[in-house]
């Protein structure tokens, strides 16, 4: 489970983010750079840096497919509206969402994100 | 060579498309000779997981590429006055049709401006009515997303249906002929035709639908003073579906509720004056679309995953462009694994058309399959 926070300081304590997002099978612990961040707030400014960086902790030998892949991840696919479930690479799971965030909160210098 | 439906075209063992690049490119027969394809940009498999899924990024031909692509084409086929009018039309065309087709398979978002939105929150109801915009955009998806818990009342206007046959009519009546480079604003009609119906069908299979009737005297009232002057269509069209709205306000009694929700933004302000409650899908601009288009996007409003499949993403650039032919990149040449959907196929019938088939070419030998 990875669990995404974006805070606003001096408005929200760190109890009440504006917005969390939590998503169950990503494990941030196997996305580089991100598991050297788990816990610590980074600003937003910084998000779009960590993004271009994310990557897996390493490309996976056959018997590594279970750790590499977050197993059976809710999407909707082709425009279905009856969630399916797909097999995810943790870092792309945790990099389409931190780039949703980006999008939607990217021009919010003052705000922070909390990954963990 | 086989006749395939999209779930046939998924479930092929024998076509299955690997990691790395892609070349995408369009042949149309109302605007470009026999073997002139034009590339519409790159598709980078970046992912493919156990089970076939491959996430991809899509990576737009800029408009300078494919200027100088029509460029090529044209050059000596038509006059040369012409052709610098011709090509920037036809990237414009393309360009746009692309950025829609992205909004359509969910890959891009639109931003929804809705009058009232809080009845649609509070409610979790709401009647919609459609145009032909907001059905070529698939604009229902998109809705449904952003408002998961709300039970949605769809209707069709007639007039909707009938645009779908006009257009259709144009489109049939162009294939065949002689090519002509005026011919690639088709395209912009196309998705009207090819996938409308199928959006309709959607919306049946998963709403509960209703045709909205529009009462015969209404088309003679707009017909104006001049009974042999011809009145611009579309405005007759969005007048009939205005007055429709407001027909079926009435009928049922409904001050709110009810919506229209057309991809037209004259439409939609000048609705708005009359006092009926619209949605707005904002489709992004060509310049908000970042380089690379991936096939997976979180949406933040509902919450989960939105996937595309590359066969779904062929699959609708086949129903815009009329023929794809997508071709592995290989170190030695761009000549590796290649596939070719075509949506005008000469023995194609009415249930074909029903069933969404499409013409598939070049799997199956060697040449082709590829493995993940």
């Amino acid at each position: 489970m990875v669990t995404i926070e974006i805070l606003q300081p001096g408005e929200a304590t760190e109890d009440e983010p504006i917005k969390k997002i939590e998503i169950a099978g990503i494990d941030p612990l196997r996305i580089i750079p991100v598991n050297e961040i788990v816990g610590n707030r980074i600003p937003m400014t910084e998000l779009s840096n960590l993004i271009t960086k994310i990557k897996p902790i390493e490309q996976p030998q056959q018997e590594e497919l279970d750790s590499y892949y977050a197993q059976h991840v809710f999407v909707y696919e082709d425009g279905d509206l009856s969630p399916k479930k797909l097999d995810l690479p943790h870092h792309i799971g945790l990099r389409v969402v931190l780039e949703s965030v980006l999008q939607k909160y990217g021009t919010f210098n003052n705000m922070q994100i909390q990954i963990r | 060579m086989a006749i395939l439906s999209l779930n046939d075209f998924k479930s092929l063992t024998d076509v299955r498309f690997s990691k790395g690049t892609w070349v995408v490119e369009y042949h149309d027969q109302t605007h470009l000779w026999p073997d002139a394809y034009i590339c519409l940009g790159k598709v980078e498999i970046e992912e493919c997981t156990p089970e076939g899924n491959c996430l991809f990024s899509f990576q737009l031909q800029s408009s300078k590429e494919l200027e100088e692509c029509f460029n090529n084409e044209w050059k000596g086929k038509i006059n040369n006055k012409q052709l610098p009018k011709q090509v920037e039309k036809a990237v414009k065309t393309i360009l746009d049709q692309l950025r829609e087709s992205a909004v359509r398979l969910g890959l891009l978002q639109p931003r929804f401006e809705i009058e009232n939105s809080k009845f649609i929150t509070d409610r979790k109801f709401a009647i919609v009515v459609l145009d032909t915009n907001a059905l070529r955009n698939g604009a229902v998806h998109h809705l449904q997303e952003q408002f998961p818990s709300t039970q949605m009342w769809i209707i069709i206007p007639t007039v909707t249906l009938m645009e779908i046959g006009e257009k259709a009519a144009t489109i049939k009546s162009r294939i065949g002929n002689e090519p002509k480079p005026n011919n690639s604003a088709l395209i912009r009609n196309r998705p009207q035709v090819t996938i409308a119906p199928q959006e309709i069908k959607w919306i049946k299979e998963r709403f509960p639908t209703e045709t909205l009737e529009l009462a015969p005297e209404l088309l003679r009232t707009f017909r104006g003073n001049d009974p042999y002057k011809e009145p611009d269509r579309i405005s007759i069209n969005d007048r009939l579906i205005l007055e429709g709205i407001k027909d079926l306000r009435r009928q049922r009694n409904l001050l709110e509720g009810v919506y229209l929700m057309s991809g037209d933004k004259d439409m939609s302000w000048l609705a708005r004056l009359e006092g009926i409650q619209t949605i707005y899908p904002d489709i992004p601009d060509i310049q908000e679309i970042p380089d690379d288009i991936y096939s997976i996007r979180y949406s933040l409003e509902s919450r989960t995953y939105v996937v595309c499949s590359i066969h779904r993403f062929l699959w609708d650039l086949t129903h815009v462009f009329s023929k794809i032919r997508v071709r592995k990149c290989t170190e030695e040449a761009q000549t590796g694994a290649e596939l070719e959907l075509y949506y005008y196929y000469p023995t194609k019938l009415v249930n074909d058309w029903m069933d969404d088939k499409l013409e598939v070419t070049g799997f199956g030998s060697s040449s082709t399959a590829d493995t993940v």
